[in-house]
């Protein structure tokens, strides 16, 4: 397959500007923006409701877009619940099954790398019944999860992790994660999977993974915004309330009382995203068409590499990555830290530390010289201005960078339609800008 | 060289800002940070009879927002300490006279955010 190919497919992508932020969000295919359009224009009508011909064929579509989704993560159409994204179906099982399985003593278990949206919910979720929030701790120098038997205990009623960290990529070390889950269920606890990062870069297999849970967005597939999917697996749907109530989720209904439909209508009350889900089914579609996930791990693989060795051919810059210790490994996103705060003193950023008892905020300020130093944002910025487009802060990771000791990070992460030319020109730029802000 | 925000004037205060440092004498302190970002500022200030005499500041962070609390000082020295009741974050962005997006606001107005906790020392 050839992915120099791939990036012609893709409308928004200019020659002028290398796209290396699909971890944010990722471009359409022409495929996903003509199927929006044309449905628009040529099949709108409503779902489920009408039967007249128009209506029958976008409901038929609709479901269709289901079924494909179903089957790309290998689960059943019922089991896939339609969102406005991974953040509303984290907030979703929170709410609808945290509220109503996790009491006063009981543990939820994350890990210190998870988005804020697969942390905060559980933090509230925590605060409200009187739960224990316990953590997988993240190893800050080989970047990995390891397993630890005495963090899942028979308080567990939940863990809830990410597949595949936003900041560094694939953090669990080969196995834990499966160990995590049979150890959860062991204990009857419920098992949630972040999947907003991985699904577009490795095949997802709900019927063996072990998931009760499972949740990834539309636009980083390359889909339309608004749109997200939460898996939640049959045996576990008793468990859930419906959570919104009205249209389209019922049975019969009087003053009084109403009875609900069953999965996975009973979870989509009101006028669903139409063309949104018909937009993420296009997205899925593409995948099947054009995507090899073994091709694309290989040639990810590659990219990852080099991006990787034109880093560390700074001196002032420091790549977080498992894969600098495991070059075996590939990752479509890279972070890295510019500041220049490395312990071998090539570069010397902070020299002072100033401390003032009458300081009224009682604060410590280190004084950076402002000396040949690119720092983060500037870093990424001055990219910007080059042409590479990259992201620079805490993704939404606050307490990792905390963890990593440091304020913030660039990132650069990869889809299916970079290519090395892509890395080359990223390297040519970062060279540029280091001499540019006087690092070099 | 692609157009830049990083003129040469925003530069040399990024570098050699004659503010740059801590007032021995100062009458005023204060100090706080963008969170999200990690940028963080210092600012110590002498005031006589109602006028700002001198500013200094100390901190680390992004080009954008040292350089700005460097313009600041240039702009703040010598004048009432009124101004610091009518001066908004728009103002001193007009100051750093770069053409700077939304994103980058906060970065720009980090000095002013300081100021405004300002307490006597």
């Amino acid at each position: 397959m050839a992915f120099n190919h791939i990036a012609t497919l893709f409308p928004c992508l200019k020659p002028t500007r290398t796209y290396l932020d699909s971890a944010a969000t990722a471009h359409k295919p022409r495929l996903v923006l003509d199927t929006l359009s044309t449905f628009y224009a040529q099949r709108y009508a409503a779902v489920h409701r009408g039967l007249y011909v128009e209506a029958e064929a976008a409901t038929l579509e609709f479901e269709r877009a289901r079924e494909q989704i179903a089957q790309f993560v290998k689960a059943s159409p019922d089991e896939i619940i339609f969102t406005s994204g991974t953040t509303a179906a984290l907030n979703f099982v929170a709410d609808a099954w945290g509220m109503h399985n996790v009491k006063q003593g009981d543990q939820i278990l994350v890990t210190e790398a998870e988005h804020h949206s697969n942390l905060l919910p559980w933090q509230r979720l925590a605060r409200r019944v009187g739960a224990e929030l316990r953590f997988i701790p993240i190893d800050p120098v080989t970047l990995q999860l390891k397993f630890d038997a005495s963090l899942v205990t028979p308080l567990t009623k939940l863990v809830a992790v990410t597949q595949y960290s936003n900041v560094l990529g694939p953090i669990w070390s080969a196995g834990v994660l499966d160990r995590f889950i049979t150890a959860a269920h062991q204990v009857g606890a419920r098992v949630l999977i972040d999947g907003a990062q991985s699904v577009a870069h490795q095949a997802t297999d709900l019927s063996s993974l072990g998931a009760d849970f499972f949740a990834f967005s539309g636009h980083k597939l390359g889909g339309p915004t608004g749109i997200g999917v939460l898996y939640i697996r049959r045996n576990a749907q008793p468990e859930v309330d419906p959570y919104y109530v009205g249209g389209g989720m019922v049975d019969r209904v009087t003053l009084q009382d109403a009875t609900f439909a069953l999965a996975p209508h009973r979870f989509e009350a009101g006028t669903p995203p139409i063309a949104e889900v018909i937009g993420i089914g296009a997205a899925i579609q593409f995948f099947n068409d054009y995507i090899d996930f073994d091709e694309l791990h290989r040639h990810e693989l590659e990219l990852s590499h080099e991006l990787i060795s034109i880093l560390q051919r700074q001196p002032t810059i420091r790549v977080f990555s498992p894969a600098c210790r495991q070059p075996h490994l590939a990752t479509s996103v890279i972070s890295f830290d510019t500041s220049g705060s490395v312990d071998d003193g090539i570069i010397c950023t902070i020299t002072n530390s100033h401390t003032n008892g009458k300081d009224a905020c009682n604060y410590t300020v280190p004084d950076n010289g402002s000396r040949g130093i690119a720092p983060g944002h500037d870093m990424a910025a001055r990219l910007g201005e080059e042409g590479i487009l990259v992201r620079v802060g805490h993704h939404c990771a606050q307490p990792l960078h905390t963890r990593l000791g440091i304020d913030q990070t660039v990132r650069a992460s990869l889809f299916c339609y970079n290519t090395m030319d892509d890395i080359k020109k990223f390297g040519e730029a970062l060279v540029r800008v280091q001499k540019f802000f006087g690092v070099v | 060289m692609s157009e830049t925000i990083y003129q040469q004037i925003l530069m040399e205060h990024y570098r050699h800002s004659p503010h740059r440092g801590e007032l021995a004498d100062a009458t005023h302190q204060c100090s706080n940070e963008n969170p999200s970002c990690g940028d963080r500022l210092s600012i110590s200030l002498k005031i006589v009879d109602n006028k700002i005499v001198d500013m200094k500041f100390i901190g680390s962070g992004c080009i954008i927002s040292q350089a700005s609390a460097s313009i600041l000082a240039d702009h703040l020295i010598g004048k009432s300490v009124d101004i610091l009741q009518t001066m908004t974050g728009a103002d001193l962005i007009a100051l750093l006279n770069i053409s700077l997006g939304p994103n980058r606001t906060r970065c720009a107005t980090l000095p002013l955010l300081v100021l405004e906790g300002l307490k006597r020392s």
